[in-house]
């Protein structure tokens, strides 16, 4: 009875693997971050400003306006694009990240997410600065909620 | 009684060369999911010189810079660009079909996407995507041999994972994830 006990643990132990082999991940692994978010949220706004303060091409100037054209197309692309990465980036977090446990110290956590999705669509439409200044607000209040679920 | 203590020597030498080829590790963590479980028992096998090169699909057991060992798939082979673009991986140019994997692919940095492979590089990325920390994150790793297998060595892969011999339920032969361009069909055996 003992020996076999005995075979039976020395069994055991020949077959418990030698070391621990990692199948896992370092939180924050670039993932969830809500930097980008508030990157992106920052060129919106610039994006907008620079808009707002480009001089108007004088009139009959062909070249000036080609040249005034072509500057609006560039900022207005770069704010499109990151309106919807800040959007793109809210929703990774937001989705995969955020679960009930830590959501409890902030019920209204998809009311305030609904709101940058509208808010960032808001500063695609126009050239509208109260929404890029409000959408960099509320961004950098996602990213205050994200980390303090980390402490 | 000499063929006895002779077999008796041949045995414990060939325990000894087991220990040297093979070892079993146990696997802790979530970034290899569905493919590998946490606690699953695996047999690997090491990484000597001369060893062939590995095959795309397979998974290798690496070190990254901090010396602790990680399971992850081989996607990337020598020679190749490596390209994460719209949350998916493309060799070549070519995106890659990944039925194995789970989640999109994001860069660890935007300013990250592009990996050209030197000519003993190999780029490793977890199955479970959204959860794991990889050649992304540490860039690709060369083969390395079993005789530098300990903490004081370079990063590097250090074996092959062949086998999981528990939960006996799921035991057996690890398939390999055949690496599939989009729209090519997988090899029918």
């Amino acid at each position: 009875m003992n020996i076999s006990l005995g075979l039976r643990t020395t069994f055991a132990r020949a077959l418990r693997p030698q070391t621990t082999a990692y199948a896992h991940c370092d939180i924050p692994c670039g993932i969830y971050d809500p930097h980008e978010a508030q990157l992106a949220a920052e060129t919106v706004e610039k994006m907008t400003q620079l808009i707002i303060d480009l001089p108007a091409a004088a009139a009959g100037d062909a070249s000036a306006q080609a040249h005034y054209s072509m500057q609006i197309a560039r900022y207005t692309a770069i704010k499109e694009q990151h309106a919807e990465r800040v959007k793109h980036e809210v929703r990774i977090i937001w989705g995969d990240y955020f679960n009930p446990e830590r959501m409890a110290a902030t019920p209204d956590l998809h009311t305030k997410v609904w709101n940058i999705m509208k808010v960032a669509s808001q500063t695609r439409q126009g050239v509208n600065i109260d929404a890029a200044k409000s959408l960099r607000t509320a961004v950098n209040e996602f990213a205050d909620i994200f980390w303090a679920t980390k402490k | 009684m000499l063929a006895a203590l002779l077999s008796v020597g041949a045995l414990g030498a060939s325990v000894l060369e087991l220990r040297r080829r093979w070892l079993t590790v146990e696997v802790a963590g979530d970034s290899m999911v569905p493919a590998l479980q946490a606690g699953d028992w695996l047999v690997v096998r090491l990484i000597e010189a001369g060893a062939p090169p590995l095959e795309a699909g397979a998974i290798a057991l690496a070190r990254d810079p901090s010396g602790r060992l990680l399971l992850k798939r081989v996607v990337g082979l020598p020679g190749e660009t490596i390209e994460l673009r719209d949350e998916r991986v493309l060799v070549d140019g070519r995106p890659l079909a990944e039925p194995h994997a789970r989640g999109e692919t994001h860069p660890a940095s935007e300013l990250r996407t592009l990996t050209r492979l030197d000519r003993d590089a190999y780029y490793l990325l977890g199955d479970n995507r959204l959860a794991s920390t990889d050649s992304r994150d540490h860039g690709p790793v060369r083969l390395g041999s079993s005789a530098r297998l300990g903490a004081a060595s370079p990063p590097a892969v250090e074996g092959v994972a062949l086998f999981r011999y528990w939960p006996p339920g799921r035991a057996g032969r690890l398939p390999r994830a055949p690496r599939l361009l989009e729209g090519e069909r997988a090899p029918s055996r």
